[in-house]
């Protein structure tokens, strides 16, 4: 199936979950937040909440520094 | 404050006058406005100087540390001859030479959950350049609890993000980041490094969203991340919501008071 992530068009199986997903891309899952059709999904869900064909996944990588 | 310029006050704003976007109106509203930063280093530097320059009324500055040679590379407000000294009075010193005509409260105990209300509740807008996420969570939680208006900024290698949180209209920190990252996966610029210049132009964007803030002016980055990635030039928005769980500002808020932001920075160990 065809999701959106980041903005760009990317191929991901049948079933995959948001967490798989992070694992494909080679994200630090940890260090993220991820939304999900413009909502946030608790990092707790990660690993259940399950992907649908033209899902939009925007992931932001946590930054710190002053 | 009078409501009426001196004849110096006329020159040293007259940009800004002849702005209709802000006129003398506008800059009276910044010369009696009062902004809280959250922070001296190198999101805070660049943030007080234009802040300072614009004749915001009075400017508190929160910094606990002591400059250090390798703060030089990027947090402008120090120079050489400062170091070892407090960022938070090194800081007043740059920014009253640079307008007398404003007032620079430096405050130069750590921000904690027991004086942070106080410090706070008289500023009308906070900035935070915070380089800590305990001091990030709880500057948060008092803006929510205030309903005090925040620009977020903060840096990390090339990287940088801004957003500005207008509690209850639009998401706060934690409807993004409801929980931090275990410590030590985040490493901060003093592990990792930073771009000098990165910062001058991350807390130059947060600077111009407190400037428009306070004068009711233009769009703001309310419900919206702004992702700048100075290695390969890309400034990019990405829209963020209420979180309709968040623990602090939504209608299921579970937290209604500051709590042990240091404790709860370090219990979220693979979490």
């Amino acid at each position: 199936m065809r999701i959106t992530l980041n903005g760009e068009p990317k191929e991901c199986p049948e079933g995959t979950t948001i967490e798989n997903l992070l694992d494909l891309y080679k994200i630090d899952k940890r260090r993220t937040a991820v939304e999900l059709n413009l909502q946030i999904v608790p990092r707790k869900e990660h690993s259940s909440r399950v992907l649908k064909d033209a899902d939009v996944v925007e992931v932001v990588t946590f930054v710190g520094g002053g | 404050m009078s409501s009426t310029f001196t004849e110096e006050q006329i020159k040293r704003y007259s940009r800004h006058i002849i702005l209709p976007e802000v006129g003398g109106k506008g800059q009276l509203k910044l010369l009696k406005s009062k902004v809280f930063l959250v922070g001296a280093g190198g999101l805070g530097s660049p943030a007080a100087f234009y802040l300072a320059a614009a004749g915001i009324g009075k400017i508190g500055i929160a910094d606990s540390d002591c400059v250090d040679h390798s703060n030089l590379q990027r947090q402008i407000l120090h120079t050489t001859k400062d170091i070892g000294r407090s960022k938070a009075i090194s800081a007043k010193e740059t920014l009253e030479a640079l307008n007398p005509d404003i007032e620079v409260v430096p405050y130069t105990d750590r921000l904690t959950s027991e004086n942070i209300m106080d410090i706070i509740k008289d500023y009308d807008v906070v900035l935070d350049g915070a380089d800590n996420f305990p001091t990030r969570y709880l500057v948060n939680d008092a803006c929510v609890f205030l309903k005090k208006p925040l620009s977020h900024g903060s840096i990390f290698r090339f990287e940088g993000q801004v957003t500005t949180i207008v509690p209850f209209e639009g998401p706060c920190y934690r409807c993004l980041y409801e929980t931090p990252p275990p410590p030590g996966l985040v490493p901060s610029c003093q592990e990792a490094g930073v771009l000098g210049v990165l910062p001058g132009v991350v807390g130059s964007i947060q600077a111009t969203e407190v400037v428009k803030l306070l004068l009711g002016k233009g769009e703001i980055l309310k419900g919206k991340l702004l992702i700048y990635d100075s290695l390969n030039m890309d400034f990019k928005k990405v829209k963020i919501h209420k979180n309709p769980h968040c623990p602090v500002c939504s209608d299921k808020a579970t937290i209604k008071e500051l709590i042990d932001y240091e404790e709860f920075c370090h219990s979220h160990i693979g979490s």
